[in-house]
């Protein structure tokens, strides 16, 4: 714990952020966390439905030349 | 040319495909932009400190949160009046985005309230209504998520959006009632100070364009509150929406898929 | 409708479920509060309009899924959507169907669970007040949360994530008519608005409730 205080601390007076540094910080990464976690769910979901109506449409194809 | 034709599935694809880089590019450049100068480039607020640094992410989630349920009833409306499939998708994918909104609205105000109100959680009208908000949306979600076939899901959902609406309106009005605010003059508001910051601006600009006969007064309380906030806010607030916009299409799109992987496969098993 | 409203109370009072179940879930809560928060009187004191209030809620929550359930399974909501009465007619008479089987005797039995939790003299005429005025809006969204999931299996807890926000405003004036009669002050105010979200529900969600069944039965 006085590891990371020191280590935060360090950081907010490099950046200027005086003594609420933990607080500015750690909104700013939960934030993001949280928006690039929404955004990499989406773009995951999205290529791995592609992919499958992709596959669907094939086989339908394939079956129907056949 | 009418706005309709983009309810036809393949239209709507092949319309929104093509934006996608570039709404997912320009929310990228407005969030980079707006959060490294507000991040860097602003000053330390009196009495909030670095804390008012926050507010460049939690003001936009706030107001996202609001506007996703908003452009929820709107195309659920759509979808219980004209029946176009691609509203009622468009409702269920964005409903996830909105919860992510509250999420970070109600922790980024958890963590600024700790040093400005000396406590992680206030049972303050504002914070209570986005909580109860962020049950709407679970409701929301959960029921999607309950039914089978699609079109009962997309018009129970739609119901419950319409009639959640109404109550959440209510449920507004009577925290306002049950709460009038712990902190309402003696200590500093996070959204006060920010309607204060577009104030401000909006007199400024009116200001400097009409001379100095028909200066507006802006009933500023804080004396510190000034305009180099406001354009990084503003910065923000468009990269959120525009990031909204760009996930709301592509997820769509990805139901829109979802519903026709399922249609083909049900032709197939029908022979 | 009358004729559904008999055969409704009849079915619950035989069946006995929602009848005696609700009341005996009040009556555990409200003897488990004092165990959780101690047996202070004056906390007791403090805290019972909430705690009434919410209990009360939890208990007309427990018996919503029997509103439509009993009659999807056995193939009798069918028959109700084809009768001449209108749909919205039915909504309304399970609505109040359920608050004179759960809310009446509710409100009927918090008074005697006042005196549990200790409740201040002054409260009592307010706790029936305002349990009177508003236990008939808990049936009324109940019901609605009801046929919206009617044809989920296991559909209970669904049912009280969608029902639970839509008590909010209820829950809200309810407790604080209580807590301001107990103070000695005027709960004119949230009585007022108790009967207004009352009124509106009744008046609205049948036709929010007509449309969800409809939309279930297709």
């Amino acid at each position: 714990m006085d590891l990371f205080t020191s280590i935060v601390d360090m950081i907010s007076t490099f950046l200027g952020l005086g003594k609420y540094g933990l607080e500015v910080l750690s909104s700013y990464v939960i934030s993001l966390a949280m928006l690039a976690l929404l955004v990499w769910i989406s773009a995951r979901r999205a290529a791995k439905v592609r992919a499958e109506l992709a596959a669907v449409e094939a086989r339908l194809k394939d079956s129907n030349d056949g | 040319m009418s706005f309709w034709e983009y309810a036809n599935p393949k239209k709507f694809i092949a319309t929104t495909t093509p934006i996608l880089p570039w709404a997912f590019g320009i929310a990228a450049a407005c969030l980079i932009v707006g959060l490294v100068w507000g991040f860097f480039f602003t000053p330390d607020d009196i009495r909030q400190g670095s804390t008012v640094k926050i507010i460049y992410l939690h003001v936009p989630a706030a107001m996202m949160a609001i506007n996703v349920w908003g452009m929820m009833l709107v195309t659920s409306l759509i979808w219980l009046i004209r029946r176009h499939h691609v509203s009622a998708l468009a409702a269920r994918a964005a409903a996830p985005i909105g919860i992510v909104m509250t999420l970070i609205a109600l922790v980024t105000g958890a963590i600024w309230g700790q040093p400005m109100w000396g406590t992680w959680w206030a049972w303050d009208p504002r914070l209570t209504s986005f909580l109860i908000l962020f049950l709407f949306y679970l409701g929301y979600m959960a029921l999607w998520e309950a039914i089978d076939d699609p079109d009962t899901a997309a018009d129970l959902t739609s119901i419950l959006c319409i009639v959640g609406s109404v109550f959440a309106f209510l449920s507004r009005f009577a925290v306002q009632f049950w709460n009038q605010g712990l902190h309402q003059a003696e200590s500093v508001s996070l959204w006060e100070w920010t309607f204060n910051v577009i104030a401000r601006f909006f007199a400024f600009v009116w200001n400097s364009i009409f001379g100095a006969e028909q200066v507006i007064e802006v009933a500023v309380r804080e004396e510190n509150v000034s305009n180099v906030f406001f354009v990084p806010l503003l910065i923000c607030m468009i990269g959120f929406v525009v990031l909204f916009v760009a996930l709301v299409f592509q997820r769509t799109t990805t139901e829109i898929r979802v519903r026709r992987i399922r249609a083909l496969e049900s032709r197939a098993r029908r022979g | 409708m009358i004729a559904l409203l008999a055969r409704d109370l009849r079915l619950a009072v035989r069946a006995g479920g929602g009848f005696g179940l609700g009341l005996a879930f009040f009556l555990i809560v409200i003897v488990l509060i004092p165990f959780g928060v101690g047996p202070e009187a004056s906390v007791l004191t403090r805290i019972a309009p909430g705690v009434l209030w919410v209990a009360a809620l939890l208990a007309a929550l427990l018996s919503l899924d029997r509103i439509f359930a009993l009659d999807h399974e056995d193939g009798s909501l069918p028959l109700l959507a084809t009768s001449p009465l209108p749909l919205e007619g039915v909504a309304l008479t399970k609505g109040v169907a359920h608050w004179l089987t759960t809310g009446l005797p509710l409100t009927l039995a918090a008074p005697a669970l006042g005196f549990l939790l200790n409740l201040a003299p002054a409260a009592y005429p307010y706790l029936l007040a305002s349990l009177a005025l508003g236990t008939p809006a808990l049936s009324m969204i109940g019901t609605f949360g009801a046929a919206l999931t009617v044809g989920i299996r296991r559909g209970g807890l669904l049912l009280s994530l969608l029902v639970l926000p839509l008590y909010v405003p209820t829950l809200i004036f309810g407790a604080e008519a209580v807590r301001l009669g107990s103070d000695g002050l005027s709960a004119t105010v949230p009585l007022a608005m108790l009967s207004g979200i009352t009124l509106f529900s009744y008046a609205l969600l049948p036709f929010a409730t007509a449309a969800a069944l409809r939309i279930n039965l297709r």
